[in-house]
């Protein structure tokens, strides 16, 4: 049984279908949510070090989450790139399952370096689903 | 009057991205800041000295390097969302590990007495498979490793505003090499956390010493004086090498220290007390990227090095972080009769 998801939100399309999966999911199994958005070196703002200015659009990035009851949903920052944010995320909630899109906002598809699917096909320490694009 | 061996400038004009700040000019900059020393016949350029698959392999993954090399040809793009590589970002990373290689070469042999490495693309974030946070290849590992596998023991100090979550990775469980780093908390990249201290073959060699936003170069050389100053006597380091990077200035956009150029200078003198012998002490550009910024800060560590004054701005003090200079006192100093050392 599925008790807790965690997807990567970058703002992408790709992503944006990660998290209505992941939202499907949960609401059919019961599971709850931690959305992670990783807050690179380009995203900071002096006097703002967790990327609290990020929260707002991480909202609206994961609004189909809001659909489902607020202590089953949680969305993280968390300073890194993808692929160890969402690592830390795994351990430090006990994830059972990743929910991430084929390509973020990244690179050329079907490229496996700069994808943090591909690494975390190879890395995850839980089962991985990677949802592909439409078409 | 020292010799100054300088690696540099290897710019890379052409590994850019339009507006990213990891750029050509942070290295200009920096040779600027060393041109200023007018050192004349005190400073010995060298010539670029690309590094070899083999020497990069020493801490990345083949199926990496490979991959990386392909993309770079294939015309390269976004590695992460931080993070680019253009069609000759391979030789820009292979020229600015290779630099590193070539300054304890030429300390090695005798031809100064301390080294700066200028260029580009820094690589203290860069992981075993893979890049990150504007690094693709991890430069001071690079020469760390070779240094361990002849015989060396390796101390690096990284004071870049980051924590070097790739230098740490590369060495964690190797206790030829210690890795010591200053970095502001609750930051890029995440990691650097007081209990990070090395893996099970070399607990203890990993020094991290996160510092609060707006911590001033006092905190800095205070966590110098009575956090690493043990540890280097306790580790017996044969070789120092710095991960330099300037974004611990108050004028940096990346980040949230308050240190001056003037700062820069101390903290140099003080690392160079720790060196064990003439000759054994490297520095190689991180982060910086305000140019002015860096431009003054390397002309103090490289006057401090060299024994003149060029820390054009005072040192500051007063900031937040006595108590997270303690802490980390508490935990890599006071508790450590036990230790493998």
């Amino acid at each position: 049984m599925v008790k807790t998801i965690v997807v990567g939100v970058d703002g992408s399309l790709d992503s944006s279908r990660a998290v209505e999966w992941a939202y499907e999911l949960a609401e059919q199994v019961g599971a709850r949510v931690v959305a992670v958005h990783a807050v690179g070196l380009l995203e900071h703002e002096i006097g703002d070090p967790g990327g609290d200015h990020l929260r707002p659009r991480l909202s609206e990035w994961t609004a189909p989450l809001d659909q489902l009851p607020p202590d089953r949903v949680e969305r993280r920052l968390v300073a890194g790139d993808p692929v160890g944010a969402i690592g830390a995320a795994v351990s430090e909630c006990g994830a059972d399952l990743v929910v991430v899109g084929t390509r973020g906002i990244g690179n050329r598809h079907g490229e496996r370096l700069g994808s943090t699917s591909a690494h975390l096909a190879e890395q995850c320490a839980c089962a991985l689903v990677i949802v592909p694009r439409a078409g | 009057m020292p010799k100054l061996i300088v690696a540099g400038p290897f710019a890379a004009p052409d590994h850019v991205l339009a507006g990213h700040p990891e750029r050509p000019s942070r290295v200009t900059a920096a040779i600027a800041g060393v041109d200023d020393l007018m050192l004349d016949t005190d400073r010995i350029d060298l010539e670029t000295r690309l590094a070899t698959f083999e020497e990069l392999a020493a801490v990345h993954d083949d199926a990496y390097l490979r991959e990386l090399e392909a993309f770079c040809k294939a015309g390269g793009g976004k590695l992460d969302p931080d993070t680019y590589a253009s069609p000759v970002s391979w030789d820009a990373a292979r020229e600015a590990a290779g630099a590193g290689l070539a300054a304890v070469d030429a300390l090695a042999n005798g031809r100064g007495d301390f080294a700066f490495v200028v260029a580009r693309p820094p690589g203290h974030h860069a992981l075993p498979d893979r890049a990150m946070g504007f690094c693709l290849v991890n430069n001071v590992a690079v020469t760390a490793a070779a240094l361990a596998a002849a015989g060396e023991r390796v101390m690096i100090i990284d004071w870049d505003v980051h924590h070097g979550n790739g230098t740490q990775a590369l060495f964690w469980d190797d206790d030829r090499v210690c890795y010591v780093s200053t970095h502001q908390d609750h930051f890029y990249p995440g990691t650097g956390a007081l209990d990070e201290t090395g893996g099970p073959n070399a607990r203890g060699s990993t020094v991290n010493i996160p510092l609060p936003a707006g911590a001033t170069g006092d905190v800095m050389a205070r966590a110098l004086d009575e956090v690493v100053a043990p540890v280097v006597a306790r580790f017996g380091p044969t070789w120092m090498l710095v991960s330099a990077g300037y974004d611990a200035h108050r004028d940096d956009p990346l980040a949230d220290l308050a240190l001056s150029s003037g700062d820069f200078a101390h903290l140099a003198s003080i690392v160079r007390a720790f060196v064990p012998s003439p000759g054994r002490l490297a520095f190689f550009l991180e982060g910086g990227y305000e140019l002015d910024a860096v431009r003054a800060s390397v002309a103090a560590t490289a006057g401090a090095l060299m024994g003149s004054d060029h820390a054009v701005q005072p040192a500051t003090n007063g900031g937040p972080g006595a108590e997270a200079v303690s802490r980390a006192r508490a935990v890599h100093v006071e508790p450590r009769e036990h230790d493998l050392w």
